[in-house]
């Protein structure tokens, strides 16, 4: 049997606002197996960023995790005190953001920094952070490492400071490591180095939890699959499965619209309407105002994420059925 | 900063959930929100709006006529007849009070808002034309800054002479500078914002731009500055009339009032006593307004 | 073949950095645009292509070189006479939250430009024009009154879309218009602007770092590397056979959404982009170019015809 280093189960976080109260992750469960790369797919205001800060243990107020489970290793996490969970943060699960620069300290030294993070978890000597530093300085291919060690972020570029990011995640080994549209805010050139960067952690026995709305990202690390649509996972599979044969039509309606784009179609393909708001959710299916074919049930009832062939489960009424198209 | 150095700015999921949660949060929206979350606020609105009332009403909630002598009652100690006593006149103290209320609310709110159009207006104008606009009225404004602004307005009152339109006249010229200079800064930050350049790439002539872009985004800063200068200004001209150079008698305001009330400090303490404590409450209740509008329009600034 | 609209005469703009040093933005770019055609511009962040797009329509001067707009410099103009042409020249910004002003109308935000042009008669002209805009750029009617923070990223686009094409202009710079929308939203949005290129006969300047957005819209691609050109050609030539070896990798580089190339082991580019603020000696491409050689460093390439397109590289043939 395999090993999930994560497991999470039916996590809830419910946001409290003057307008009602507002579910941005639904019973959202997923697990990662030890040594994969598992990405959460889904657009903008989907829920993926914020499952990934609940699992952490990062929601803000007026934000709160409402039910389910986390479990690292079999221990779980969300009934764990404060102070227990800022120890975990850093040392067993890490986490790197879209946006670099934000999650650096900009005054600081970039070396210091990461030796920061190593003296914090660890309690080694000065001497002994700033030789690991180096070492993961080096392990990241951050050129120069020990002139990289006194610079100052804004003397880095983009790229080199995402390397120190990954840099300060991984240098104490973590099991879990989250990555938050890690490329996103990068070039091409560089976002094809990091992600090389990440399936080497990932073959160093780090498990990576990969949250990206570039679906070229996904296809090209990514071992397992989630979609995610307004707050509820929507389609997991493979990698291969999903990406042969989708089956939700929201995950149809996206694979189309990349890949009449890379094929350089006449027109476009697109999903008709907009994103739900989430405090307009419809009682049934969220996908229901932009679906091509939903029968009458979808307005009432939640459909149930159903497997259609071992380790394909589905969110809707008509997968796997004849005529859904 | 070159264009081209703009980093993509997808937002991150959590931002634009924030962004959706905060929809259609505007003004009422969070005017609403303050007076859920802030009871300072809305006990010193609800304050301020007794005061007005009260002031407006006067004629009606006395029987005592406002300048009616009546030497028999001279410095009566508050009694029924008289809840505040009456001062060195037998005039009743209580009417007098209301009605002083009218002069001192009309010099917070008339000078406050000369300084803010004033100010606004200068400060737009040097933070966007920058250059010489820029280094003259931020000059003007600094040489005004550097003075004590009782010192300043005490010699702009001893040339100008007493009288409520000089008391006006004063308290803006004492007051501009600050707004201006928070203007200016709001100014140069909407000036490199996308929209701004936006409306110039479609050719909105300056002056346009910044009547219809940048004041209108300049309001709830406005809006605060305004809130926060009314009790300023009441100090300060409180302070004023108590040295005999602000509003003259027979006309009260609070300041004046507690200047002829200052003689009879031992023997009728209440002519004092009353007017100060109004003074307090109403400048207290404006602060405590303008601090909730700043927490809610502009909690960046708050932070600072 | 149709007259040329605009036009790049060595382009060349610098801005001051921090510690006395100068970022080279655009250096020496010469391109022209014919009237009714798509040209995209590619390149990674920081090569200088939203420079170049705000230089095109006088938004920023250029430290040299000039811009001419059917055939008359635009850059010798004084202000005033340069202001009728100011309602040609259009601009599509990146990101629709920042671009529109929060307090405005989506009827006052559409507009603008109209009665700053004076364009309608009357105010129930202006309305009038202004539905007839939203129509245009695919949004209800009902969201006339309505402020920009109630829409999403690709309503408001559209917005700003309808606010381009409202005095109708010539030329439009579209700066990254899908970068920060979602991939389906994406779509739709490219949609519309292959649309409205067609029914209003617009000529683009279509800048992204998208090379597959680049490829649906444009006619001919020009590619950027740190303030000049590599290559430029018609978009299926350089697609299919890119001569430059930085177009080549950049092409490599795309994540493809097909997990069966995984195993197709792809060619890095090594390092990080130059500092525009410090650009290499020579072929501004050779400290990442695995070609390089020591003429690289020694002597900056022209852009040359090398069959269908033209390139500057020292090391390609035909």
């Amino acid at each position: 049997m395999e090993h999930n280093t994560l497991e999470v189960r039916g996590l809830t976080v419910c946001f409290q606002t003057a307008k009602g109260a507002v579910r941005p992750v639904d019973d959202v469960s997923l697990k990662i197996p030890q040594g994969s790369i598992v990405g959460v797919v889904g657009e903008s205001g989907c829920g993926k960023s914020m499952t990934a800060r609940a699992v952490m243990g990062l929601v803000r107020s007026p934000g709160k995790i409402t039910g389910g489970s986390v479990t690292l290793d079999g221990r779980e996490l969300t009934s764990l005190p404060e102070k227990e969970r800022r120890k975990l943060r850093g040392a067993e699960i890490s986490m790197i953001f879209q946006e670099p620069m934000s999650s650096l300290n900009p005054v600081m030294k970039v070396g210091r920094q990461v030796a920061e993070a190593v003296r914090l978890h660890t309690g080694c000597s000065r001497a002994e952070a700033r030789a690991k530093t180096l070492a993961i300085f080096r392990e990241v291919e951050i050129p120069e490492p020990e002139a990289r060690y006194d610079c100052y972020p804004h003397e880095l570029s983009g790229g080199l400071r995402q390397r120190v990011l990954i840099a300060m995640a991984a240098v104490c080994r973590p099991k879990l490591l989250i990555a938050d549209e890690p490329t996103t805010a990068l070039d091409v050139t560089v976002e094809a180095q990091i992600l090389k960067l990440l399936e080497r952690l990932r073959d160093a026995g780090v498990s990576v939890l990969l949250i990206s709305h570039d679906l070229g990202v996904i296809a090209r690390v990514c071992d397992y699959v989630y979609v995610m649509y307004a707050g509820r996972i929507v389609e997991q599979a493979g990698t291969g499965v999903i990406f042969d044969r989708p089956q939700h039509p929201y995950t149809r309606g996206l694979f189309r619209s990349v890949a009449s784009l890379r094929e350089g179609a006449e027109t476009l393909e697109t999903i008709p309407g907009v994103v739900p708001n989430l405090l307009r959710l419809p009682a049934g299916c969220s996908f229901l105002m932009r679906c091509p074919s939903c029968p009458a049930r979808c307005e009432n009832e939640i459909p149930p994420l159903a497997e259609t062939e071992p380790g394909h489960a589905v969110r809707c009424f008509l997968a796997g059925k004849e005529g859904a198209t | 900063m070159p264009p081209g150095k703009r980093r993509k700015t997808e937002e991150t999921a959590d931002l634009r959930l924030q962004s959706q949660l905060c929809e259609e949060e505007r003004f009422w929206d969070l005017m609403r929100r303050m007076a859920r979350e802030n009871r300072t606020a809305v006990l010193s609105f609800i304050l301020i709006v007794l005061v007005v009332l009260a002031s407006l009403l006067a004629p009606v909630l006395t029987p005592y006529d406002e300048n009616g002598m009546d030497l028999m009652h001279r410095l009566s100690p508050p009694s029924q007849d008289h809840l505040l006593g009456t001062d060195e006149g037998g005039r009743d103290e209580l009417t007098r009070l209301l009605y002083g209320a009218r002069v001192s609310l009309l010099i917070g709110v008339v000078p406050a808002l000369l300084s803010l159009i004033l100010g606004s207006a200068l400060g737009v104008i040097a933070g966007y034309r920058g250059g010489l606009a820029d280094a003259v009225i931020m000059r003007a404004a600094d040489v005004t800054l550097a003075f004590p602004s009782m010192l300043l307005a005490m010699v702009i009152m001893y040339s100008l002479g007493g009288g409520i339109v000089n008391v006006f006249l004063t308290l803006t010229l004492v007051n501009w500078a600050n707004v201006a200079r928070v203007v200016r800064s709001r100014t140069l930050a909407l000036k490199s914002s996308e929209f701004v350049e936006a409306a110039r790439v479609i050719g909105v002539p300056e002056g346009r731009i910044m009547r219809r872009h940048i004041l209108p985004n300049c309001l709830p800063t406005l809006l605060v500055l305004f809130t926060l200068n009314i009790p300023a200004s009441i100090l300060t001209e409180s302070s004023l009339s108590f040295l005999g150079l602000g509003i003259q008698p027979p006309n009260a305001s609070w300041g004046l009032m507690i200047n002829t009330g200052r003689q009879y400090l031992y023997s009728a303490p209440w002519l004092c006593f009353a007017p100060g404590a109004a003074i307090m409450l109403i400048v207290l209740a404006f602060n405590f307004l303008g601090n909730g509008l700043l927490d809610v329009l502009d909690p960046r600034q708050r932070k600072q | 073949m149709s007259e040329i609209l605009l036009e790049a005469r060595s382009l060349t703009k610098q801005f001051p950095a921090a510690g006395k040093k100068t970022v080279h933005a655009v250096s020496g770019v010469s391109l022209q645009i014919r009237e009714g055609e798509t040209l995209g511009l590619v390149g990674e962040s920081g090569c200088g292509k939203s420079t170049l797009g705000r230089l095109m329509i006088r938004t920023l001067s250029p430290t040299s070189g000039e811009v001419l707009y059917r055939g008359q410099s635009i850059t010798a103009m004084k202000d005033r006479e340069f202001m009728p042409l100011r309602r040609e020249l259009q601009l599509v910004f990146q990101d629709p939250y920042a671009s529109l002003d929060p307090r405005m109308t989506v009827r006052d935000l559409i507009a603008e430009p109209l009665e700053t042009w004076h364009i309608c008669e009357s105010r129930n002209a202006v309305t009038a024009r202004v539905l007839e805009l939203l129509r245009a750029v695919g949004l209800p009617e009902e969201f006339l009154r309505r402020y920009p923070q109630q829409f999403s990223g690709g309503q408001r686009q559209r917005i700003g879309i309808a606010r381009a094409i409202a005095a109708d202009p010539s030329f439009i710079v579209c700066d990254e218009p899908v970068s920060a929308l979602d991939v389906s939203v994406q779509n739709q949005i490219l949609n519309l602007l292959k649309e409205l290129k067609a029914s209003r006969r617009l000529t683009f300047l279509f800048i992204s770092h998208d090379l597959s957005v680049v490829r649906y819209l444009s006619d001919r691609v020009c590619v950027m590397f740190l303030g000049r050109i590599c290559e430029i050609g018609t978009t299926e030539e350089v697609y299919r056979n890119p001569r430059h070896p930085y177009t080549r990798f950049l092409l490599d580089a795309v994540p493809v959404p097909d997990p069966a190339l995984r195993g197709k082991e792809i060619r890095l580019l090594k390092g990080d982009p130059p500092s525009p603020a410090d650009p290499p000696s020579g072929c501004r491409f050779r400290t990442r170019c695995p070609f390089a050689t020591q003429r690289c460093a020694a002597e900056e390439p022209e852009l040359r015809e090398i069959g269908a397109v033209r390139a500057a590289c020292h090391h390609v043939e035909e």
